[in-house]
C-alpha cells in the first residue's frame, strides 16, 4: 500500500487524512511537533474507518521519522499571520518550518512527491525543491486547484446548475495576483463566455480573488479548510492512480510561459510521475502579462529569502 | 431533498455537516449564534462541492426560522470551556439547551432531535419532558464514538475487516457503559472464537480508558470525527427511512426492568424515529451494571429537572 504523510495536524491536515483515508489508496502517516495532536487526531480518524467502510490504515506522531519511505509528503506545516506580525515576519517563520520539514523529507523519504500548502505557497515550494535537491516535477504546490473550486462554485451558483458541471482553470500565485482563465473556463464544456457577460465574470472573479479573505472575515479566528483540503487530496489521488489529469498547480517553471527559475500556478499534467508535463496555453497579451505580474511576486519574495540566506542549502 | 439543520458550527457541528454532505444524506442548515462561523463553515464546505460532486446543498445563518422544515434537528451546540464549577456548568449547558429548545419547538416542531449536547442522557430526558415532545422522536448520540472505536481495535487485532464486526453497547455514556460479550460478533460469529478473554479484556480497557478523564459535561472535541460520522449514520436512517438497529440512548420504559430515564440501548431506528427498543439477553452481573447506570442518570437528571435553571 503507497504511504501519504502529511505534516501539519491542524484542520487542513485532519481534513486532508479524511479525505484520502476514505479513498482507500493509501497508508496515511500525520506529524507535528505540537504534543499529542498528531496521535490523537491520527486517532479520530482511524476510529471513523468503521463508519465511513474504510480500512486505511492511520498513524500521527511527533516523531517525524514515521513518514520514512512515503510515497507522497504533504507539507501544511506553517503558521497563520496573526495581528501585529507583518508579511515578512510569518514569511520568515513559515520559511525556517519549511526549510526543516524538507530536510526530513530529504532524509527520511528521498523517493517522494512533495506537495507544499504552506503558504506563501510558490516561495515554500521553491525552498522545498532548493533544500530536497529533488528533481523539480517530484515537488509542486496547491493552490490553483483550490482557486478554480471556488470559481466553479461561484459560478455554478451564479447559473443555477450543479457545481459538477462547471470546469475552470485559474493561474498565478494564489491570492491577489491569481489569473483566471475565462476562455477555459467551461459548463458543461461550453465556455462561461457563453453564459455569462464581463461584467458578470468579473463580479465572481473578484469574489474568487478574495475567496480566501471572505472565509477569514466570516470565521475570524479561524480559517478555511475543507476545499484546500480537498484540493490536496485531488492531486494525492491523482499521482497514486496515474489519472493524469489536468489541474492547475504550481510549477517549476524553466522557461514556459517565458518565466524561468520559480514556481507559479499553471496547468499541469498529473500522473504517477508527478507533474508529466506543462500545458503551455495560449495566453492573450493581457493575460500573460498577468501572469509574468505574479511571478514577478513571487520571484520577489524568493529575492527576499535569498538576501537572508534562507533560500539554498549553504547556510 | 430533505434537510438536516445542525445548531452549533464548532469542531462537531462542522465533522457533522462534513459527513452530511460526504454521504449525500440531506441538505444540511448550520444553525450558530455566531453567525459568521455558520455562513463560513458552509461555504468552506460548498467551495470543495465541485471537487467531491456534491449533490446536497449546505447553508450557514444565525436565523432559527431556517431550520423550517427540517426532518432532523441536530443539537450540537457546544458550551465555552470556563473556569465554572461543575454545577455552574450545568446550569449553562442547561440554559443553553433551553434557549434552543424553544426556537426548535417554533420552527421545526415535527423534526426528529439528535441530541448531543452534555450530559446526553439526562438532557435527552430533559427535552422529552420539559418539552413534552413525542420519545419515539428524541434520541441522544452517546455510545457511537466508543462502540466505533471498539470495532476498530477488534479489527486490528485479528487482522480482519471492520466490516464484519458488530458489538452492541448499553447504559450510560461515557462512564458506564456495557458491552456484552455475547453480542461483539464477527460476521456473526462470536468473537471469543478469534480472540481470547485477556485480549478482549484489554480492548475494552482502552476503549473505555480512553474516555475516562473526559468531562460528560463538554462537548468531545478529540473525537470530532468519529462522533460526526456517526451522526451522519444516524441520519441517513431516518432520512432515507432505511429502518437499522443502533445504540443510541432514548427514553425507556419497562425494557430491562428499567423505566423513566434515557439510557443507551439497542433499538431499531427508522423514519418515525424509535420503533422498537431491542431488548437483548443479559447477565445478572450485566443487567445489575445497568440498573446502576440506571440510578446514576436518574440523579444527575433530577438534579437538573429540580435545580429550576429551565
Amino acid at each position: 500500500m503507497p504511504k501519504v504523510t502529511i505534516v501539519g495536524a491542524g484542520h487542513v491536515g485532519m481534513s486532508t487524512a479524511l479525505f484520502i483515508a476514505k479513498t482507500q489508496l493509501a497508508d496515511i502517516v500525520l506529524i507535528d511537533v505540537l504534543d499529542d495532536m498528531a496521535r490523537l487526531k491520527a486517532e479520530d480518524a482511524l476510529f471513523t474507518g468503521p463508519l465511513q467502510q474504510y480500512e486505511s490504515r492511520i498513524q500521527g506522531s511527533r516523531d517525524v521519522s514515521l513518514m520514512a519511505d512515503s510515497d507522497i509528503v504533504v507539507i501544511t506545516a506553517g503558521k497563520t499571520r496573526t495581528p501585529g506580525m507583518s508579511r515578512d515576519d510569518l514569511l520568515q517563520v513559515n520559511t525556517l518550518i519549511v526549510r526543516s520539514v524538507a530536510e526530513q523529507v530529504k532524509t527520511y523519504s528521498p523517493a517522494a512527491f512533495v506537495i507544499v500548502v504552506t503558504n506563501p505557497l510558490d516561495a515554500m515550494a521553491y525552498v522545498t525543491l532548493q533544500l530536497t535537491g529533488f528533481q523539480p516535477h517530484r515537488v509542486m504546490g496547491m493552490a490553483g486547484i483550490l482557486d478554480s473550486t471556488r470559481f466553479q462554485y461561484f459560478i455554478a451558483e451564479e447559473l443555477g446548475v450543479h457545481v459538477t458541471e462547471t470546469s475552470a482553470l485559474v493561474l498565478g500565485s494564489h491570492g491577489d495576483s491569481m489569473v483566471p482563465l475565462s476562455r477555459y473556463t467551461t459548463v458543461g464544456g461550453i465556455p462561461v463566455t457563453e453564459f455569462l457577460d464581463e461584467a458578470v465574470i468579473e463580479r465572481l472573479v473578484e469574489r474568487t480573488r478574495n475567496g480566501g479573505s471572505e472565509l477569514v472575515g466570516y470565521l475570524k479566528t479561524g480559517s478555511a479548510f475543507w476545499a484546500a483540503a480537498a484540493s490536496i487530496t485531488e492531486m494525492v489521488t491523482c499521482i497514486l492512480t496515474d489519472h493524469k489529469r489536468i489541474l492547475p498547480c504550481s510549477a517549476y517553471l524553466n522557461g514556459q510561459y517565458g518565466i524561468r527559475d520559480i514556481f507559479i500556478g499553471v496547468p499541469v499534467q498529473l500522473g504517477k510521475d508527478g507533474i508529466e508535463d506543462i500545458v503551455e496555453l495560449e495566453l492573450t497579451a493581457y493575460e500573460l502579462a498577468q501572469l509574468r505580474q505574479s511571478a514577478g511576486a513571487a520571484q520577489e519574495t524568493i529575492d527576499r529569502l535569498k538576501e537572508v540566506n534562507l533560500c539554498c542549502d549553504s547556510q | 431533498m430533505n434537510q438536516v439543520t445542525v445548531i452549533g458550527a464548532g469542531h462537531i457541528g462542522t465533522m457533522i455537516a462534513y459527513f452530511l454532505a460526504e454521504n449525500q444524506v440531506a441538505h444540511v442548515q448550520l444553525l450558530d449564534v455566531n453567525e459568521g462561523l455558520a455562513k463560513g463553515k458552509a461555504l468552506d464546505l460548498m467551495e470543495a462541492a465541485p471537487i467531491r460532486g456534491y449533490t446536497v446543498r449546505m447553508n450557514g445563518s444565525h436565523f432559527y426560522q431556517d431550520m423550517t422544515g427540517s426532518q432532523i434537528v441536530v443539537l450540537a451546540a457546544e458550551s465555552s470551556r470556563s473556569s465554572l464549577s461543575d454545577s455552574e456548568q450545568m446550569t449553562q449547558n442547561t440554559a443553553i439547551l433551553s434557549n434552543i429548545m424553544t426556537q426548535v419547538l417554533q420552527f421545526a416542531p415535527d423534526a426528529i432531535i439528535l441530541n448531543l449536547m452534555q450530559p446526553v442522557d439526562e438532557f435527552t430526558k430533559l427535552i422529552i419532558e420539559r418539552w413534552g415532545l413525542d420519545p419515539a422522536r428524541v434520541v441522544g448520540i452517546a455510545a457511537g464514538v466508543q462502540l466505533s472505536q471498539l470495532i476498530k481495535h477488534i479489527a486490528l487485532e485479528t487482522g480482519l475487516s471492520s466490516r464484519d464486526i458488530s458489538a452492541l453497547a448499553l447504559g450510560a455514556a461515557p462512564h458506564q457503559l456495557l458491552f456484552p460479550l455475547n453480542y461483539m460478533r464477527i460476521r456473526g460469529i462470536p468473537v471469543d472464537t478469534f480472540l481470547d478473554g485477556k485480549t478482549i479484556g484489554q480492548i475494552l480497557e482502552t476503549v473505555c480508558s480512553g474516555h475516562e478523564r473526559v468531562s460528560p459535561l463538554f462537548a468531545h472535541d478529540h473525537v470530532a470525527s468519529t462522533l460526526g460520522a456517526v451522526v451522519a449514520q444516524v441520519a441517513s436512517l431516518i432520512v432515507h427511512n432505511t429502518p437499522g438497529i443502533v445504540c443510541l440512548s432514548s427514553f425507556l420504559n419497562g425494557p430491562y426492568g428499567i423505566s423513566d430515564v434515557c439510557l443507551t440501548t439497542p433499538l431499531l431506528l427508522g423514519g418515525g424515529g424509535v420503533e422498537k427498543i431491542i431488548e437483548v439477553h443479559l447477565t445478572d452481573e450485566e443487567l445489575t451494571f445497568l440498573e446502576k447506570a440506571s440510578e446514576t442518570v436518574k440523579t444527575t437528571a433530577n438534579r437538573i429537572i429540580n435545580g429550576g435553571e429551565v
